[in-house]
């Protein structure tokens, strides 16, 4: 079970208009963190955009989220939605007023992702260039553009540093 | 009429006068009520209008030297909306006796109710009366001569008891020999006064009895906030107005980003209200249980209002009384269907009828917002 989506239930019935709904995606904003790695303890922020609004019952809304997923969430999950930005409104016109709401996520199943910290080994060296070549845990993306923001840097004689993030 | 004329020339009556009967809105008329002087008395004799004509149960009302008759009057709409003019069973008397007493009679058997004195001509109408409004009431009309001059008095319905006003003299151009006053059929009352060889008109403003037009629905109606509110409509076919008593929450949001935005609805009220009654344009003969049976009242959704119970105020008010009406909107619509259990007073089955109720006329309030109640993540199955 993945989760992408969120329920915001209301009090009241809602503007079912969808144009309305549609005019709300970038009032909204959410932030969590997630792990980096599953062998340690380590987070990163995340602030998923909302991709779609969909009506779903006369009191509640589901909203989507884009590019990540709540599975590996540590901690809570923070909504924010500005009533400046947006244009949700109850069914009988009144606009919602902003508000900030904090859950816990609930029936999460970790993933297998990210993999355990993965390792750089020196697999030959060709003159004096050095050609690096790793090996992954799990299966990353064939986009070679996932790749390019590699940096290397080099720390001292001995010892060169490559950070990055490859996709999955 | 050349029957009715050969009828009158038949028995020579002086100073007779005709009114008709017409009971059914949809008929013609019945039956003719003639009253005429014989001998210086008044009589009122009935004739079928089929042919040939033929007087029966003739009344003997006394001395008289004029005599003036018309039917109390009301009209409302046919199953096609148009409106046609029927006769309540009341037959309406004007008379002048031989001593110059002017009175009336509602209904041949009725009593005499003294107008004027010195009085040497009379005539009598009964006027337009507003359909919804009944402050708007032309009344019975009795224009009369007295010393030349004319004189109206009018005679409103008020708590089903007809109250006289003060006599009011019309304008004079000369001394008056003969009056007569009729309706117009655009909603005046025309009073031609005979001066010797030249004649005048007076005609009254207009009455809109509502139906100049065809209403298809509810046109309009006026409520108040939070308590002692009402809806009044002008008009429908059937439906006079409908009312809202008691709690009244009404609310709209005039939010100009908000009004280009939305697509379905101007304006967002919200009612809630204990009350809704119904006021008709002529009065039902039936159980409350019997209306409410015949009528559907649904939200702007479609959604079914339930009517909790049925109280009947009076001849033609009924109180709905109804807890659900809180998301009923801007709008609710009412439809009854014809029974043979719902009738007015003179046995007519009221027809079936379907009326739309909107809202406007008070002061918008802001409506309370949505407020969010939770927030979770709704696990989704991904492959």
């Amino acid at each position: 079970m993945w989760s992408k989506h969120i329920r915001i239930t209301l009090d009241k019935p809602i503007n079912r208009n969808q144009a309305l709904l549609d005019a709300s995606l970038n009032a909204f904003t959410i932030t969590y963190n997630t792990k980096l790695f599953v062998d340690d303890s380590s987070v990163a922020k995340q602030t998923p955009k909302v991709s779609a609004i969909s009506y779903e019952t006369e009191t509640s809304i589901v909203l989507s989220i884009s590019d990540y997923i709540l599975d590996n969430v540590v901690g809570d999950v923070v909504v924010e939605y500005d009533k400046t930005k947006g244009s949700l409104a109850g069914s009988t016109g009144s606009p919602i007023e902003s508000f900030i709401k904090v859950f816990e996520p609930i029936n999460l199943t970790e993933r297998q992702q990210p993999a355990t910290r993965e390792t750089i080994k020196l697999l030959q060296r060709v003159n004096n260039n050095m050609d690096i070549m790793f090996t992954v845990n799990s299966s990353i993306s064939s986009d070679t553009g996932s790749f390019n923001s590699f940096i290397v840097s080099i720390e001292n004689a001995l010892t060169i540093t490559v950070s990055g993030t490859i996709k999955p | 009429m050349p029957a009715l004329s050969k009828l009158l020339a038949k028995y020579r009556y002086s100073e007779s006068c005709v009114a008709l009967y017409k009971p059914n809105v949809t008929q013609p008329p019945t039956q003719l009520a003639i009253a005429y002087i014989h001998d210086g008395k008044g009589y009122i004799g009935y004739a079928s209008t089929a042919v040939p004509y033929a007087l029966s149960d003739t009344v003997l009302l006394g001395n008289c030297k004029d005599i003036s008759v018309c039917y109390d009057t009301r009209w409302r709409a046919d199953a096609d909306s148009n409106y046609h003019i029927y006769t309540p069973d009341l037959l309406i008397i004007a008379s002048v006796d031989t001593s110059g007493l002017l009175s009336v009679r509602l209904g041949e058997n009725a009593s005499k109710i003294n107008l004027d004195t010195g009085a040497s001509k009379c005539s009598v109408i009964r006027g337009w009366k507003h359909i919804s409004d009944a402050s708007i009431d032309q009344g019975i009309c009795v224009a009369y001569i007295k010393k030349g001059s004319v004189y109206i008095r009018t005679g409103m319905l008020i708590n089903d008891k007809y109250n006289w006003g003060a006599a009011i003299k019309l304008q004079s151009y000369g001394y008056a020999t003969d009056v007569n006053v009729t309706r117009t059929n655009d909603y005046r009352i025309s009073i031609t006064v005979s001066y010797g060889k030249t004649s005048k008109m007076f005609l009254s403003d207009r009455t809109f009895p509502g139906n100049t037009v065809k209403n298809e629905f509810i046109a309009a109606q006026q409520l108040a906030i939070m308590t002692s509110g009402y809806i009044e409509t002008i008009s429908t076919r059937d439906i006079s107005f409908i009312e809202g008593i008691g709690s009244l929450k009404l609310s709209v949001d005039m939010s100009g980003e908000y009004i280009n935005l939305q697509s379905y609805s101007l304006f967002g009220w919200n009612v809630s209200t204990e009350h809704i009654s119904i006021v008709t344009m002529f009065d039902i003969d039936s159980t409350p249980e019997a209306l409410l049976s015949a009528l559907y009242i649904s939200d702007i959704n479609g959604m079914q209002i339930l009517v909790e119970r049925i109280e009947q105020v009076s001849k033609n008010t009924f109180k709905l009384y109804t807890s659900n009406m809180q998301h009923a909107y801007d709008e609710a619509n009412i439809k009854f269907t014809s029974s043979n259990d719902v009738k007015d007073v003179i046995g007519n089955v009221v027809p079936s009828f379907e009326a739309k109720v909107f809202l406007r006329g008070y002061i918008p309030v802001p409506p309370t917002p949505p407020e969010v109640v939770s927030v979770i993540n709704v696990p989704t199955e991904v492959t």
